[in-house]
């Protein structure tokens, strides 16, 4: 999990849902994969770098803290954490620059241009001299299932033996009594055989 | 007369020692139900009988299968297979393990691995290996955990094959297809002997008359509601 955050979505992506996707360059004129972010009623769904950030509209999530080689989408986490400095703002209160932002192992400096949709370019700049030119795209409205905006899952090996939380060895009683609870009501059953023309629907050959 | 009398009962207890089963119905003499062989595999517990507590000693160790949608279309089959009289006293269940399997425990419960179901290619293939478990509950299952070190005897097997076939294709499934699944289980096979018994139990399989019979196969359903 992230820092803990202080500032809303507000003015920065629609409140509607919708979908807005960035050119992502580096100072090289190397391209990099589109960053893909979903916004809805001040919650976000960040594709940056390979990984992906959930906003909840309280608190950032995702599954390990910033690296050197995704630390670029730092310029769309830090315009709602704590821990930069906040250099200038437009005429809506909007940051303008960011300094200090604190990106995976370095720091950053980070310039942001707004239009009537909200965010529309970001300039980073790594303390190294590197950084990343990000150009919107598209804005277009979208339809997400609200899992989307969910803190996403930590995921584990594969059960080797047991089930959830049932140690190697042990019984699982629960599971039988899940099998037993699998239930078929002869419909069911009976459409089943038809379908196939088994059981009660076999096809009598004439002798 | 008495030492003569003394060598035929010695060579008859031995032959009882040899093929108990075949001894007990003619035997003079009570003998005692011998104990259950002293495998580390056999659930030690007597008392265990009750399959559902084998069944959950089963799932410790490997997972029933959090698909409820294959669980559902396993049962199908089995019940399409047991007719609308003897569905009802099975359970079929499906486990997340990649040993190849499927066994019976009493009290009706069958169990498939997924291992096994991976190797299948039809809805009948997966109808003659439930049925012939079927056939193996209705003799009282078993209490021995599968991939154990006992396996069943050649000749045991042989019969459940023979009877699952019947019930299959009763059903009007081609048990005829079982023949692939003896193919696949035999590149499998990790041992000379594993590989003899599989080659012999697909000779006498293909000897019975339901192999040639025909039958639906059904392996499109099969591939949308057991692999997809």
């Amino acid at each position: 999990m992230l820092a803990a955050l202080f500032l809303s979505t507000s003015g920065l992506f629609p409140t509607a849902p919708t979908l807005t996707v960035f050119r992502v360059r580096d100072f090289g004129g190397k391209s990099y994969d589109d960053v893909r972010i979903r916004s809805m009623e001040g919650k976000l769904h960040i594709e940056a770098f390979g990984r992906v950030f959930v906003f909840t509209g309280k608190q950032w999530y995702s599954p390990k803290p910033l690296e050197l080689e995704d630390s670029g989408a730092v310029a769309f986490l830090a315009p709602f954490e704590s821990g930069s400095r906040v250099a200038a703002v437009d005429g809506s209160g909007r940051a303008t620059v960011l300094l200090d932002v604190p990106a995976g192992p370095r720091r950053a400096r980070v310039e942001y241009r707004y239009d009537g949709a909200g965010l529309a370019a970001v300039n980073l700049v790594f303390s190294d001299g590197s950084g990343y030119q990000f150009r919107r795209t598209s804005a277009e409205p979208g339809v997400f299932p609200p899992s989307d905006f969910e803190p996403p899952r930590e995921i584990g090996p594969p059960p080797k033996a047991g089930g959830p939380g049932v140690p190697a060895g042990a019984t699982d009683r629960a599971a039988v009594d899940r099998l037993f609870a699998v239930v078929i009501g002869d419909p069911e059953q009976a459409d089943f055989e038809r379908a196939g023309g088994v059981g009660r629907f076999v096809p009598r050959i004439p002798r | 007369m008495t030492g003569r009398s003394g060598f035929r009962r010695f060579v008859f207890a031995a032959a009882c020692a040899t093929v108990s089963w075949s001894c007990r119905a003619t035997a003079p003499v009570p003998r005692p139900v011998p104990p259950p062989a002293p495998l580390a595999a056999v659930v030690a517990d007597p008392g265990a009988a009750d399959g559902r507590e084998i069944a959950a000693r089963l799932f410790g160790r490997d997972p029933l299968t959090p698909d409820a949608r294959l669980l559902r279309y396993v049962a199908l089959v089995g019940r399409a297979v047991a007719g609308p009289a003897r569905g009802g006293r099975y359970r079929f269940a499906v486990t997340e393990s990649d040993l190849t399997y499927a066994t019976a425990f009493p009290g009706g419960i069958v169990v498939v691995s997924r291992g096994l179901v991976f190797l299948m290619q039809s809805e009948a293939e997966l109808a003659v290996t439930l049925s012939r478990e079927m056939c193996r509950s209705d003799a009282g299952g078993t209490r021995e955990f599968p991939g154990s070190a006992a396996e069943g005897e050649a000749a045991r097997e042989i019969e459940l094959d023979a009877c699952g076939a019947r019930a299959a294709s009763a059903a009007g499934y081609d048990a005829g297809a079982f023949l692939h699944l003896f193919g696949a289980l035999e590149e499998r096979a990790t041992s000379v002997r594993e590989k003899s018994d599989l080659d012999a139990r697909r000779e006498r399989f293909r000897a019975l008359p339901e192999s040639a019979r025909g039958g639906k196969l059904l392996a499109e359903r099969f591939r949308s509601s057991a692999i997809l």
